[in-house]
């Protein structure tokens, strides 16, 4: 069992041709990140429906998962997990928290404050902000992955 | 393997070092896997360039070592094969491409492994 210096380097060239290889594959078109957007989009939408409609959106939000999943791996052959390891976990998180807060914001003002116009105007800021953010979380792992 | 009574082996073999990962195609299938949850025995039979009868060689390999786990789902009324990363695979990858980067460098070893 042997390797030489130029082995090694034409291992880890064969290493980063495969990963390119994957950001190349996994580059989403727009629908797939309005599709993200939409479900973020519908959760922070939820508070406004009554207690019932709530959990019909929940019931969706789920299959809606399931769906793009499904979508995915058809499609490509393959599926990155948005909460992956790596840099774009720099992206993630932090879109996370802001739909949590959104969220949140939006339960409250649905549900204690009575004033749901200000749902409304937190799922649109939900929109837009996930479909930019999934955006960028992709081009963050075309950059990881050397492209 | 060297048995017990073997004198000490005299190549310096950098630490990590996976002889099992030294082909190329299952080192890009375990970094393919390392960046996705899941992968599809075709997509990786097209990244690796390999024909079905190496891939699957390479995958049932890599799944012995512990390194993959292999499942088989139904798709269009056909079953294929997908493939995701173990922490002991993700472990072996990361230890191997240090090692790789340290014969690069020129530590650890002078030439041969």
């Amino acid at each position: 069992m042997s390797m030489t210096y130029e082995e090694a380097r034409a291992a880890l060239a064969a290493k980063t041709l495969a990963e390119q290889d994957l950001a190349r594959i996994a580059t989403c078109p727009p629908w797939r990140h309005a599709a993200f957007a939409v479900l973020e989009t519908a959760l922070v939408c939820s508070p406004l429906a009554p207690v019932g409609g709530r959990y019909a959106i929940l019931a969706a939000l789920f299959v809606g998962i399931i769906l793009i999943v499904r979508s995915d791996r058809r499609r490509l052959g393959v599926f990155v997990n948005g909460y992956r390891r790596g840099r774009t976990r720099m992206v993630v998180m932090p879109l996370l928290m802001v739909v949590i807060g959104l969220y949140v914001l939006s339960s409250l003002a649905a549900l204690e404050w009575h004033m749901p116009w200000i749902s409304v105007v937190c799922a649109a800021i939900t929109f837009p902000a996930c479909y930019f953010g999934s955006m960028i979380w992709q081009q963050v792992f075309r950059r990881e992955l050397g492209l | 393997m060297n048995s017990v009574s073997d004198p000490p082996a005299m190549t310096t073999e950098p630490t990590g070092f996976s002889p099992l990962l030294q082909a190329p195609a299952r080192l890009q299938i375990v970094a393919l896997l390392s960046h996705a949850q899941d992968a599809e025995f075709q997509r990786l039979k097209d990244v690796t360039g390999c024909s079905d009868s190496v891939t699957s060689k390479h995958l049932s390999a890599l799944a012995e070592a512990g390194l993959i786990r292999l499942r088989k789902a139904a798709q269009d009324g056909r079953s294929r094969t997908w493939a995701s990363l173990t922490r002991q695979g993700r472990a072996t990858l990361e230890a191997h491409v240090a090692a790789l980067r340290q014969i690069l460098s020129g530590g650890g070893l002078d030439g041969v492994v």
